[in-house]
């Protein structure tokens, strides 16, 4: 049973600027025994404020609302980066967190190294790795280019193989930063299928995306969010 | 990637632990991958660590052993082991700083618990450390002391100093994310120990008067413990008690940190 539960969540974030993350000023505040603390605790941001919902199987959520609304927020915690500072967060399920999908790819390796770097950080055993490698360099359309050094790529090239891996293992839950399209039109479209066919084999996904079109095509939920609390929650068909 | 539950619990201890065991895939894969990428399209790779040190141990042993006025037989091989030693350990400590600043882009996309940066460092330096090893083997062979049984003190020896590098390079990991100053001061302390550690310089030739600077140093025993059995000679037992009780110290600090900053350092980042 794939699920994601919150109750009061809250995260707010210290922001450090270079005067209150020195060793000094923490000194001195010790030293001055408090007085001088208003300047020194810093600004706290307040990015996701109480708010509770609950995702549940089959669910595809698209959360939407403004540039720093705390839908990013909210996809780092639910991928288990940002542990609450309040409240409750329940997640149940295998997550692929696609929030970056280049993530721990290196341009001085070759596509083929990267394949490993970028799986290994998915949590994805080697063997898995090797029974997969054929169906991941030929969605990547590289052909010979796999050996190359990935300096060597377009920025196309780096996109394709970033994308074939990240959509090559299925996970229960899978979340989203801004729906993506790559390449030319006839690799787009192809990405495409293969993206939802990917998002089929979920059971969760969480898409955040500026895109009302794009939400309306995938998503079964509408979450929207401002100033870190959930304004606006619907199901369309 | 597993399932979890956040109910504003911390990590466990236990669960630490076992993550160095479970994510073995990844750091082994991924600090090893940090050297072929620093040495990419160079011919002999990370050989270049072994060739520079061993010009400067070569050099500077000579040098040292005539301004000594001792045998450079003994006193090469002497300074040869504990400067190999030493280098593993300043840069394991120095990198252990910005462990974290250095991966997080990881650690801001996927949740994977901390000690595991931490040894996925660690591991880099060792497979440095390992390299040097050359040194210590041509040294072991031409330098008259040849493969003694104490040579099998050294598994020990090196698994207590590897286990307490880790401990102070989650302390100090946490610490510098959240204070990017206590980098510098690092880096300058660990400048000014080389000085205070007999590594090119012989305990004997301290007074016993000044002994204390030697007595009191955790580096001098680290050092100590990993190079008597490479010049054939067991280690004295306070060396091993020593290190244990700064193990313990560091691991009392080195989980309570874990415990209470683990979840706060993605946020410092």
């Amino acid at each position: 049973m794939t699920y994601i539960k919150g109750e009061n969540l809250t995260i707010h974030y210290p922001i450090f600027g270079s005067s209150s993350r020195s060793f000094k000023k923490t000194i001195i505040r010790a030293a001055t025994g408090g007085r001088i603390a208003s300047d020194a605790r810093g600004i706290n941001i307040c990015a996701i404020d109480n708010i509770s919902f609950s995702f549940t199987e089959g669910e595809r959520i698209g959360l939407v609302g403004h540039n720093g609304a705390g839908k990013s927020t909210l996809l780092r915690a639910l991928a288990g980066v940002y542990a609450p500072m309040g409240g409750k967060l329940e997640v149940k399920g295998k997550i692929a967190s696609l929030l970056d999908f280049s993530l721990g790819m290196d341009s001085e390796f070759t596509g083929y190294e990267n394949i490993f770097m970028r799986c290994v950080l998915m949590g994805i055993a080697k063997s898995e790795v090797y029974k997969h490698m054929d169906d991941i360099i030929e969605f990547s359309e590289l052909g010979e280019y796999i050996k190359m050094p990935m300096r060597t790529y377009s920025s196309g090239m780096s996109l394709r193989l970033a994308f074939s891996i990240c959509t090559t293992f299925p996970s229960d839950i899978i979340l989203m930063d801004e729906w993506l399209s790559i390449g030319d039109a006839d690799f787009s479209k192809k990405a495409e299928v293969r993206l939802l066919e990917f998002i089929k084999k979920s059971s969760i996904l969480v898409l955040a995306s500026h895109d009302p079109e794009q939400i309306r095509k995938i998503c079964s939920r509408v979450v929207t969010m401002d100033h870190g609390h959930i304004v606006d929650d619907n199901k369309i068909n | 990637m597993k399932s979890y539950k956040f109910l504003n619990s911390s990590p466990e201890i236990m669960d630490e632990i076992t993550a160095i065991v479970k994510y073995f895939p990844m750091w082994s894969l991924l600090g090893w991958y940090d050297i072929k990428q620093k040495y990419r399209r160079s011919l002999i790779g990370p050989f270049w660590i072994t060739i520079s040190s061993g010009i400067m141990i070569g050099t500077i042993g000579l040098m040292f052993s005539k301004i000594f006025k001792s045998p450079v037989g003994e006193f090469l091989p002497y300074f040869a082991m504990g400067q190999i030693v030493w280098l593993l350990i300043s840069q394991q400590l120095n990198d252990a700083c910005t462990t974290f600043i250095q991966y997080q882009s990881v650690i801001k996309q996927i949740s994977v618990p901390l000690s595991v940066h931490v040894f996925r460092k660690l591991w880099h330096n060792l497979i440095l450390f390992l390299h040097n090893f050359l040194i210590v083997i041509i040294v072991l062979i031409f330098g008259g002391i040849g493969f003694t049984a104490e040579l099998l003190y050294l598994i020990p020896a090196v698994i207590l100093i590897v286990t307490l590098l880790f401990l102070l390079s989650v302390i100090l990991g946490i610490v510098c994310t959240r204070f990017r100053d206590i980098t510098q001061i690092v880096s300058v302390f660990l400048q000014l120990i080389y000085f205070f550690t007999p590594i090119f310089w012989m305990k004997k030739t301290l007074s016993s008067k000044y002994s204390w600077v030697t007595d009191f140093n955790p580096f001098f025993h680290m050092i100590e413990l990993v190079r008597s059995p490479l010049l054939g000679v067991a280690p004295a037992a306070y060396h091993w008690i020593y290190i244990l009780i700064c193990i313990t110290g560091a691991a009392v600090i080195a989980f309570f940190f874990m415990k209470r900053f683990q979840n706060r350092v993605p946020y410092w980042l």
